[in-house]
């Protein structure tokens, strides 16, 4: 049964492997580059290597999408079309072994195809990481880690899934596309910032002088607060939103009024402490950097786990619905 | 001994479609059997419930004493040669013979060797390159080598040419003759199993019209023709299958177990084409037709 899944695989198998033995060879060349002294300074942006890394960052992206569209949707519906899935289940081997060995040897190459070439970026990368401090970023935390793996092992399950319920090949390639892209943009922006609750700090406005601007504009005079972020939240982590608040803690707008009468003229030192009196707030929610690898591990285990589901769903079709 | 295919009020049913009902039948083991039916009686139906592609919706099936879909134990007691014969496209003979010996723990590669070799199948050549009665043969060598104790063939012939049809037909029947093996094939032309098959079961309007071996059938049918009369007064001990009328002349299909007396008629032989027809007219006539109707 390896022997035939494998002898099915074997094509797809020998792109892939070149595929990422080609990117395996750039990323090295990147990553010397990168971590050369002169290299690695302020200006590692405008670098030839780190648009190298951009660019395979986004196809690492479209990594997991493919594998499920051509790997995985064809798997079963290729037989179904052919009707040689009749053959298959005729031989001396039950329906059941004959889809685990078939989806284990395809999923696992995808997978491990995809966590190679995601390790190699990460380490590629790792110079440039440890200068922008910004692995929380919606172009970077998904191309960093272990989520890719989590990517693959969903994408694929689901062009298997679809493969088995529209029994043909190419509408189930188009679904598995849309599916897989539309939900991993929906678990980004949506569900991940869920998964762990964020930090709340809070620190005293009046503690600082900057982070208030005096506005002359005509319309809306008055006093600003600009962002401060307070000294526990450091470079790397993930801030999802800064608010004022008022001396009971309740959130105000940005936009502080009345004005206290030292603030309308300009004197700064007694605005400030008009001000002071005012106790205002400000409230910073976000994840502290340290908690890159806890969000990597649940937003993996959750794609892991819809991989599983779906892949029940297969077996349950192909032993109910296609009898 | 056990049977080769023991249906109980076997049914399938797709969405509000049966595609098969009410199949109750007995095939005694070691037989060469053929499924007769026109297009859409189910004979596809029933072939892939016995091997265990399909489960019923109603009713139940045995195929040589255990449950069709009951493990690889099973699997590997039947083979199945679907219709248009599928095979791999993209990989050759030879990788053809190499999945049936990964996949079959009895599976006898010197047969399959040989056979591929005398049938002229060029070991190297994709299966997608060969014609249709090469393709038929490469998956009846699958089906066979494979050793089992009963053959399912599915149309095995439909799709092949005059010739290809009888040098496939031909082959088969000198397996047969090695004996140790049942078959149950199907087609929807008589014509194609006469040689070679000596039990028959007839599909038609998705249930079971006839079954039974050919000398029986063969023995207890004759054809009645004389001047025109009402087929209702036959005397009893004879059933009549079906009828067909001109002006001055009726023509009787007939079941019966003692010679035809009754000196009106002249009584003639039937083939078993003739017979099978008849009891697809008569399913044809229950469902469509008044019971009486005049040619002209």
């Amino acid at each position: 049964m390896i022997w035939l899944s494998w002898r099915q695989f074997r094509a797809q198998a020998a792109v892939i492997g070149l595929l990422v033995a080609a990117v395996a060879v750039t990323l090295v060349l990147a990553h010397l580059k990168l971590s050369r002294p002169a290299a690695g300074s302020l200006h590692i942006e405008s670098t030839e290597s780190w648009h190298v890394l951009q660019l395979l960052g986004t196809a690492l992206v479209a990594v997991p999408a493919l594998l499920g569209a051509f790997c995985g949707a064809p798997l079963i519906a290729r037989e179904l079309e052919a009707g040689t899935q009749q053959l298959a289940w005729t031989q001396s081997v039950t329906r059941n072994r004959w889809l685990a060995v078939r989806m284990c040897v395809v999923g696992l190459a995808s997978v491990a195809a995809t966590e190679i070439f995601a390790l190699l970026l990460s380490w590629a990368a790792r110079p440039a990481d440890a200068i922008n401090k910004n692995l929380f970023g919606l172009g970077v935390f998904g191309e960093r880690g272990i989520v890719p793996a989590g990517y693959a092992a969903f994408a694929f399950a689901l062009g298997v899934a679809a493969g088995v319920i529209i029994r043909r090949t190419i509408p189930a390639v188009a679904l598995t596309l849309g599916v897989f892209i539309g939900f991993r943009m929906l678990f980004s922006i949506v569900i991940r910032p869920l998964l762990i609750a964020p930090v709340r700090a809070v620190s005293s406005l009046n503690a600082r002088a900057a982070g208030l601007g005096i506005s002359n504009r005509p319309g809306s005079p008055g006093l600003h607060a600009v962002t401060v972020i307070p000294q526990s939240v450091r470079p790397g982590d993930w801030v999802y939103s800064t608010q004022l608040a008022d001396a009971a803690g309740h959130p105000i707008s940005n936009h502080i009024s009345p004005v206290p009468a030292a603030c309308q003229r300009v004197e700064f030192q007694r605005c400030m402490s008009a001000l002071s009196r005012l106790h205002l707030h400000q409230v910073v929610t976000y994840q502290p950097a340290s908690r890159f690898w806890a969000f990597q591990g649940l937003e993996t285990a959750i794609f892991v786990a819809l991989a599983l589901a779906l892949a029940g769903l297969t077996f349950w079709l192909v032993r109910r619905r296609l009898s | 001994m056990t049977a080769m295919l023991t249906a109980e009020g076997l049914g399938k049913r797709y969405g509000r479609r049966w595609a098969l009902r009410d199949c109750t039948v007995t095939v005694p083991a070691g037989r060469v059997a053929g499924l007769v039916g026109p297009n859409g009686a189910g004979k596809t139906t029933l072939l892939r419930l016995a091997v265990g592609l399909l489960t019923p919706t109603a009713g139940s099936v045995e195929v040589l004493g255990s449950q069709p879909d009951s493990g690889a134990g099973q699997l590997a007691r039947v083979a199945f040669m679907a219709q248009d014969a599928p095979v791999y496209s993209w990989l050759s003979v030879a990788d053809h013979l190499k999945l049936g010996a990964h996949l079959n723990p009895g599976w006898d590669d010197s047969m399959a060797q040989d056979r591929i070799e005398r049938v002229g199948l060029d070991p190297r050549q994709r299966a997608g390159r060969l014609s249709g009665g090469e393709r038929a043969q490469l998956a009846l060598t699958l089906a066979l080598a494979k050793r089992p104790e009963l053959l399912v063939l599915d149309e095995p012939v439909a799709s092949l040419d005059p010739l290809a049809r009888r040098e496939f037909l031909q082959d088969l029947m000198g397996i047969v003759a090695e004996g140790a093996v049942s078959v149950l094939l199907s087609s929807h032309l008589v014509i194609d199993l006469e040689r070679i098959c000596d039990y028959y079961v007839v599909l038609g309007g998705s249930r079971v019209a006839l079954a039974g071996e050919a000398d029986e059938i063969l023995a207890s049918h004759v054809m009645l023709t004389g001047p025109r009369r009402d087929p209702g007064a036959l005397p009893a001990g004879q059933e009549l299958i079906h009828a067909s009328h001109t002006d001055r002349q009726s023509t009787l299909v007939v079941r019966t177990s003692s010679p035809v007396l009754d000196p009106a008629w002249t009584v003639s032989k039937l083939s078993i084409e003739d017979v099978i027809l008849a009891y697809l007219r008569q399913g044809n006539a229950a469902d469509r037709r008044p019971a009486l109707e005049v040619l002209r």
